[in-house]
């Protein structure tokens, strides 16, 4: 029961953050880096995931503001991991 | 960790850590934290494994682990018995609890299973520690309203520790910066 309504651009901004929050995921799985390093980004990532599908489904309920500022972290998180994720050659 | 990890790391945590205190109410919210108890639950989990490793005590990194290393045991009920082996994430689990006691929806996990392959086994943790703090809480000394209670208030207080926490971090990394920055 949300208890207040969340636009439409908001919903679908969190939408295709899904689909980038999986490919940063991914890469993060997929790096050639220490366990701890590897599980750390992917338990950040769940929670970003946990916001990302309630503010998609329209079922959070959280304020406007604050969904602006986690949807602003989530894209930062994955400006970091896209462009400066370290990688043992 | 290497060196490069580590810096790369606790960017990604500062980060992680702003999200936390933005979207997790401080303490003394208990109907806000009631709200979004499946968000407080990863994010807690999140910054506290954060803070583990990045503090590089051998006790703390052993807690975060422990549902990893011990499959069939809770890390939250372990920590409800004073098992982990690092005081500070014993208080933290306990605190936390009131996250998954008040009733979470579990279907939010199971949509981020569906939508995030990525995430099966981090949800998959997530999922089994409600489930079996449920069975303990739910089970046993289910509807009374006043365990619930408490255990929001222990949640809420550990939120406003963890604020605190992450604001002294934010204090001692801050760095003057050339310039007028991004905002």
């Amino acid at each position: 029961m949300p208890i207040h309504q969340i636009d439409p651009t908001t919903s679908q901004a969190a939408t295709e953050l899904i689909g980038r929050l999986e490919s940063a995921n991914a890469k993060v799985l997929n790096a050639r880096a220490s366990q701890q390093f590897i599980d750390g980004l992917l338990k950040m990532g769940l929670a970003f995931a946990v916001f990302l599908v309630d503010v998609a489904d329209g079922t959070s309920q959280l304020s406007a503001e604050q969904i602006q500022g986690g949807l602003a972290s989530i894209e930062r998180h994955c400006d970091q991991i896209e462009s400066d994720l370290p990688i043992a050659a | 960790m290497n060196k490069a990890e580590l810096s790369f790391f606790q960017k990604a945590a500062d980060n992680f850590f702003k999200f936390a205190k933005e979207t997790l109410p401080a303490a003394g919210t208990n109907a806000a934290v009631a709200a979004v108890p499946m968000i407080a639950m990863a994010t807690y989990s999140g910054a506290m494994f954060a803070i583990g490793v990045m503090n590089r005590d051998p006790l703390a990194v052993e807690a975060a682990y422990h549902t990893i290393n011990n499959p069939e045991s809770s890390t939250w009920l372990a920590a409800l018995a004073g098992e982990l082996p690092f005081e500070a994430a014993n208080r933290a689990y306990q605190y936390a609890t009131g996250a998954v006691a008040t009733g979470v929806a579990v279907g939010s996990l199971s949509k981020v299973i569906e939508k995030f392959g990525s995430l099966r086994e981090e949800a998959g943790h997530l999922r089994k520690e409600n489930e079996m703090l449920r069975r303990e809480y739910v089970g046993n000394r289910a509807g009374s309203d006043r365990t619930q209670d408490t255990l929001a208030n222990r949640l809420s207080t550990g939120l406003g520790n963890m604020n605190t926490k992450i604001e002294q971090r934010e204090q001692a990394t801050r760095t003057p910066k050339p310039g007028p920055g991004m905002r």
